[in-house]
C-alpha cells in the first residue's frame, strides 16, 4: 500500500518540478519580457501634439499661429459598448470612424474629439467617475489671424492627415497636415515633432500616477517668414472693395519676393473645412487662387512682348514709323479696327505703346511674319509658368506656329493671323504672377529672380532671350504709358516718382465686359516693385486697374 | 506536542497566504484570519473526535455527505447552485462533504475484500453520485476532486491497476480523442503497456482498444456532428463557467505577466505590479499563487513548493506507520485531495490547466476550505495518534 501511496507521492512530487521548470522560465530566463509586458500594462501614452509653427508676414506679423483647444481621449479597451455610446452622445459624436478595440493593443490615448465646447467639457467632467479611461486636456490647434484674412489662399489650410500620409511621414493619428498654399509647400518644416505623456493607470483605466517618467516634450515648428506684407494684402483688398473678382501681384524681380499675392473672392482658411462644400458650388471659385491659377489673356500688355520680338527680329527699330493710323487697318479684304476710332496718325515703337496703338501693331506683326512671329515668341522663354513655392500653380499658353497648323489646318493659315497675335487677342493665355515676372524681366532689361513667399538658400535667377537693348525702345514707351501726354495710364502719374507700366483689357469669351489688365513697374530708373493688376469683367485697363496700381505705389512709397 | 507538530507546516502555509491577503485587501486579512483561528479550533476539537466504533457503518458517512450535498440543491437560489447561507454565513457543503467521502473510503476500504472488483464497482458507483450532485450545481472542479480522489485511494488501496486503466480510458479517451496527435500516443502508449506486462492479457487489450476507439471516436462525433453550436456552447460554459464570466485567457495572462515581472527575488516593495493595478484577476483565490509570486518571486515560490512536498511528506509517513486500515485509506484520501487542490490550482496559473476555481490548498481566501481542511487534518492527526 505505501508501495503505490509513494508513486503518487513521487509522481506529484515529479509534477512540482515540472512547475518549478515553469516559473524558471518565465520568472527567471523570460523575465525581461515579462517586466517589459507588466510595463506595457500600465504605462500608457498620451500624445502631445506639437504646436504649428507660426507664420509670419516680412515686418512680423503673425499670419498664422495657434489656440489651445479642448480634446477628449481614451484608452481603448476600458469602456462598454454602451458607456462609448454614452460619451459619443454627451459630446455630440455619432460614431468612431475606426472600431476602438481593434487599437487596444497600441496602448496609447487615441484622440476622440478635437475642439470641444465648454459646456461638453464641463458635462463630462461632471459624469467623469463614469468614465474611467477618459483624459480631458488642452492642445495647440492651428490659428489664422483674423486681421489679415485676404492672406488665406497664399497660406492654404491644415487637415487631419490621412491614412496613407500618416504612413508616409510617419505621423500620429489625428495629426494636421497643410493641405494647400505655405501650409502644404512647407509642411514638414512647419509641422514641429509631437511629444508624449506618461500615465500608470490600472486595469480600470483610472490614472493612478501622472507623469512617472518627465513627459517628453514637443517641439514646436519652425516660424516661417514670409515676404508677404498682410497689410498691404489688407490694403488691397479694401482696392478690390467694388469689384468681386481679381487678383494682384506686388513682386520685387531684383530679389524675388513677393510681397502681395491676392485673389478674389478667397476663402476663410479657419473655417475652410466647414465652408468647403459652399466653396465648391460658389459661381465665382473662390478656391481658385487667381494670382497663381487664373488665366488671362493679356490684351495690350502684350504689345511689349510683340514690340520686343519685332526688335530682336531688326524687323523695326525704336524709330520706325508705319503707315500713320487713321482707325483702322486693311489686310486683304478685311479690316481690322484701332481701338480708337479717330486713329493715332503717325507714331514710333515707344509712342505706339504709349497710346496701344493697335494699326501700329497690325503692321510690325506683319513686318516680323506669322511663322517667325511665334517662332521668336516662343525662344524668348516667357516665364508663362515661374516656378513660385506655392502649389498647384497653374502654366499660361503661349502658341507655336505647330499649334496653329493643328489647329486650323495648314492651308487655311494666312499671314492675318499675326494681326490678332500682335496686339495680344490671340490664343496666348497669363497668370498674374507669370505678367508679373515677365513685366519685372522686361524692366530690368531680361532676367528677375524666380519669385517665391518663403526665401530660398538660393536665389534662381530666369532670364528672358533677348539683349538688353532691344528693351530700351519698350521700356520708353512703357514709361510713356504712365508719363507720356497721352499715355493710357497718365491719370497715375506721380511727380516724386516715375512709374512704368502697360495697361490691357482682354476681351473673354464670357462676353461681358472685358478684364481690366494693368502691369507696372516702379521706379522707372532703377526697377524696385512690380505691380501686376487684373480686375475681371471691370473694363479697361487704365481705366479700373491703373488707378489700383497707382494707389498700391503711392503707399509703397507713403506717398499722400 | 505531537499535534503542534502535525500542525506546523499547513499553519506555516496558510500564514504565508494570510500575508499575502493583508497585501491585497485588509478586510480578506481579517476574515481570512478569523477562517484560521476557527480552523485550528476545530483542529483540535476534531481531533478528539473518535469515530473507531462507527468506522465499519460506511453509510453513516456516506449518507452523511449525501445529505449535505443535497442541501444547496433545496436551499439555494439561482442558477448556480453552489453555496446555503446559515446565520449570514456563505457555506458550501460540498467542501465539507469531502470529510465524509473520504471517510466514507476509509470505512468502505478498509475491509480487505473490499478490493475486489465487484465491491470496488460498488464504491465508484457511490462516488459517481457524489460527482453527480456536484456536477448538476454546477460545479465540475469540485466535483472531479472525488472522481480524483476515488482514483489514487482506489489505486492504493490495491484495486488492480488495469481495472482502474480502463475506466481511466473512458474520460481520456474521449478528451484526446480532439487532438488526433494526443489520441495517437495514446493508443501507442497503451499497446507499450500491454506488451510491457509479464502475461499476455488478451481479454485486457480487447478491453483497452474497445474503450479507446468506442470513446474516442463517438465523442467527436457527437461534439461534432450531433450537438448544435449553441449546445455545444452550453457545454462549455457550464463545465467552465468561471471562464466565460470573463475571457479566461486575459486572466491567465495577466497571472503570467505578475510572476514574470517578479523576477527571482519577487517585487515585494513595488507599487505598480499587476496586484495593485488591479491587472491580476481573482488575486486572492484563484491567482493567489500568482500574487504570492509576484511578491516573492522564483525563490519564494520554490520555498512554497518545497513546504508543500514537506507537508505531503508528513501525510505520506502517516500511511507508512500507521498500523490501522482505515487511519491509511483516510490519510491516503487526504493526501490525495490536497494534491488535487494544489496541483490543478498551480496548474491553472501556470497557464497549464484552465482556470476551473480550485482554491489553493491552505491558502486561498475562503471559509470552507480552510474550515474543512484543518477539519481534515485535525481527525487525521486525531487517528494517528491514537491508531499507534
Amino acid at each position: 500500500m505505501e508501495r503505490r501511496l509513494r508513486v503518487i507521492l513521487y509522481l506529484t512530487f515529479f509534477v512540482f518540478f515540472l512547475f518549478v521548470l515553469k516559473l524558471f522560465k518565465i520568472q527567471v530566463k523570460d523575465h525581461e519580457k515579462y517586466v517589459e509586458l507588466s510595463r506595457k500594462n500600465y504605462l500608457r501614452v498620451i500624445k502631445i501634439p506639437a504646436i504649428r509653427g507660426d507664420i509670419i508676414d516680412r515686418n512680423g506679423i503673425k499670419i498664422a499661429s495657434w489656440k489651445p483647444i479642448f480634446r477628449i481621449s481614451l484608452l481603448p479597451g476600458v469602456l462598454s459598448k454602451q458607456r462609448i455610446r454614452k460619451l459619443f452622445s454627451l459630446i455630440g459624436m455619432d460614431s468612431f470612424k475606426v472600431d476602438i478595440d481593434t487599437l487596444k493593443k497600441s496602448g496609447s490615448y487615441i484622440t476622440l474629439k478635437k475642439g470641444l465646447d465648454f459646456n461638453k467639457v464641463s458635462k463630462i467632467e461632471e459624469n467623469i467617475d463614469e468614465f474611467p479611461g477618459i483624459v480631458i486636456d488642452a492642445i495647440p490647434s492651428r490659428r489664422y489671424n483674423e486681421r489679415y484674412p485676404s492672406v488665406s489662399e497664399v497660406l492654404g489650410y491644415v487637415q487631419e492627415a490621412r491614412k496613407d500620409e500618416i504612413r508616409r511621414y510617419n505621423l500620429d493619428m489625428g495629426d494636421v497636415v497643410g493641405r494647400s498654399g505655405i501650409e502644404a509647400v512647407y509642411d514638414s518644416l512647419l509641422r514641429g515633432k509631437n511629444g508624449k505623456r506618461f500615465f500608470i493607470v490600472d486595469a480600470r483605466g483610472n490614472i493612478v500616477k501622472m507623469d512617472p517618467t518627465p513627459p517628453l516634450a514637443p517641439k514646436k515648428g519652425k516660424t516661417l517668414r514670409t515676404t508677404i506684407d498682410a497689410k498691404l494684402m489688407n490694403f488691397i483688398d479694401s482696392l478690390f472693395l467694388p469689384y468681386k473678382k481679381g487678383a494682384c501681384v506686388v513682386y520685387k524681380p531684383k530679389t524675388g519676393e513677393v510681397l502681395a499675392l491676392y485673389t478674389k473672392p478667397y476663402y476663410n482658411s479657419n473655417t475652410f473645412l466647414i465652408d468647403y462644400p459652399r466653396l465648391l458650388k460658389d459661381p465665382d471659385k473662390p478656391l481658385l487662387n487667381r494670382s497663381i491659377q487664373g488665366t488671362y489673356p493679356p490684351g495690350s500688355i502684350f504689345k511689349l512682348i510683340s514690340a520686343l520680338i519685332a526688335l530682336k527680329t531688326k524687323s523695326v527699330t525704336e524709330n520706325t514709323m508705319f503707315k500713320p493710323c487713321t482707325g483702322a487697318f486693311t489686310y486683304g479684304n478685311r479690316t481690322w479696327k484701332c481701338w480708337l476710332k479717330t486713329g493715332h496718325g503717325r507714331l514710333n515703337l515707344p509712342h505706339a505703346i504709349e497710346q496701344s496703338c493697335d494699326v501700329y501693331f497690325y503692321q510690325l506683326g506683319l513686318s516680323v511674319g506669322f511663322k517667325r512671329f511665334l517662332d521668336e515668341l516662343n525662344a524668348l522663354h516667357i516665364p508663362v509658368l515661374t516656378g513660385i513655392d506655392l502649389p498647384h500653380e497653374k502654366e499660361g499658353f503661349l502658341p507655336t506656329y505647330k499649334w496653329y497648323i493643328n489647329k486650323f489646318g495648314k492651308y487655311n493659315i494666312t499671314e492675318g493671323y499675326v494681326l490678332n497675335l500682335s496686339i495680344g487677342q490671340g490664343e496666348i493665355l497669363f497668370t498674374p504672377i507669370s505678367l508679373a515676372v515677365l513685366t519685372g524681366e522686361i524692366a530690368q532689361k531680361g532676367w528677375a529672380i524666380r519669385p517665391y513667399i518663403v526665401r530660398p538658400k538660393k536665389l534662381d535667377t530666369i532670364v528672358l532671350n533677348a539683349k538688353p537693348e532691344y528693351f530700351e525702345p519698350v521700356l520708353k514707351g512703357a514709361y510713356l504709358v504712365v508719363n507720356g501726354e497721352h499715355g493710357t495710364a497718365r491719370s497715375i502719374k506721380l511727380d516724386s516718382i516715375k512709374i512704368a507700366g502697360k495697361t490691357g483689357s482682354a476681351e473673354n469669351p464670357h462676353g461681358k465686359k472685358t478684364h481690366a489688365l494693368f502691369t507696372s513697374f516702379v521706379p522707372y530708373e532703377d526697377p524696385e516693385y512690380v505691380i501686376t493688376v487684373i480686375v475681371e469683367n471691370a473694363g479697361h485697363g487704365g481705366g479700373v486697374a491703373a488707378p489700383i496700381a497707382g494707389k498700391i505705389i503711392r503707399r509703397l512709397y507713403h506717398i499722400e | 506536542m505531537k499535534q503542534i507538530k502535525a500542525l506546523f507546516t499547513p499553519l506555516l502555509i496558510s500564514i504565508v497566504g494570510v500575508i499575502e491577503l493583508a497585501r491585497i485587501k485588509n478586510a480578506y486579512f481579517e476574515k481570512q484570519i478569523a477562517f484560521l483561528v476557527l480552523g485550528i479550533i476545530l483542529f483540535f476539537i476534531s481531533s478528539k473526535i473518535n469515530l473507531k466504533r462507527i468506522m465499519h457503518h460506511y453509510l453513516i458517512f456516506y449518507l452523511s455527505g449525501l445529505l449535505l450535498l443535497l442541501l444547496p440543491l433545496f436551499l439555494s437560489h439561482g442558477s448556480v447552485k453552489r453555496w446555503i447561507n446559515i446565520g449570514g454565513f456563505t457555506f458550501q457543503p460540498s467542501e465539507v462533504a469531502k470529510i465524509f467521502y473520504l471517510l466514507f473510503l476509509a470505512s468502505f476500504f478498509s475491509e480487505k475484500e473490499r478490493k475486489k472488483v465487484g465491491e470496488f464497482l460498488k464504491a465508484l458507483f457511490m462516488s459517481l453520485v457524489y460527482f453527480g450532485l456536484v456536477f448538476i450545481e454546477p460545479d465540475f472542479a469540485t466535483a472531479s476532486a472525488f472522481i480524483f480522489i476515488f482514483a489514487i485511494v482506489s489505486y492504493v488501496v490495491g484495486v488492480d491497476f488495469n481495472v482502474l486503466l480502463v475506466l481511466a480510458l473512458i474520460p481520456i479517451a474521449a478528451m484526446f480523442s480532439f487532438s488526433w496527435i494526443l489520441y495517437i500516443s495514446l493508443i501507442v502508449a497503451l499497446t507499450i503497456y500491454l506488451f510491457t506486462l509479464k502475461k499476455r492479457r488478451f481479454f485486457l487489450a480487447i478491453l483497452i482498444y474497445t474503450t479507446c476507439f468506442t470513446f474516442g471516436l463517438f465523442t467527436p462525433y457527437i461534439w461534432n456532428k450531433v450537438l448544435k453550436p449553441y449546445q455545444r456552447q452550453r457545454i462549455i460554459s457550464f463545465l467552465d463557467p468561471e471562464k466565460h464570466t470573463k475571457t479566461s485567457g486575459w486572466q491567465v495572462y495577466q497571472g503570467e505577466i505578475a510572476l514574470g515581472a517578479a523576477g527571482f527575488y519577487g517585487r515585494f516593495g513595488e507599487s505598480f505590479n499587476q496586484k495593485n493595478l488591479r491587472f491580476l484577476p481573482a488575486p486572492h483565490t484563484d491567482f493567489i499563487f500568482s500574487s504570492i509570486g509576484e511578491d516573492v518571486g522564483f525563490l519564494g515560490l520554490a520555498l512554497l513548493f518545497a513546504l508543500y512536498a514537506v507537508f505531503f511528506s508528513y501525510m505520506y509517513n502517516i500511511v507508512k506507520k500507521s498500523k490501522r486500515m482505515y487511519i491509511k485509506v483516510f490519510a491516503s484520501g487526504a493526501l490525495s485531495l490536497f494534491i488535487y487542490h494544489v496541483v490543478f490550482n498551480i496548474a491553472s496559473n501556470l497557464g497549464l490547466f484552465p482556470v476551473a476555481g480550485i482554491p489553493l490548498a491552505l491558502l486561498s481566501y475562503g471559509g470552507t476550505h480552510i474550515i474543512t481542511e484543518y477539519t481534515l487534518l485535525g481527525l487525521l492527526e486525531g487517528m494517528y495518534e491514537r491508531g499507534e
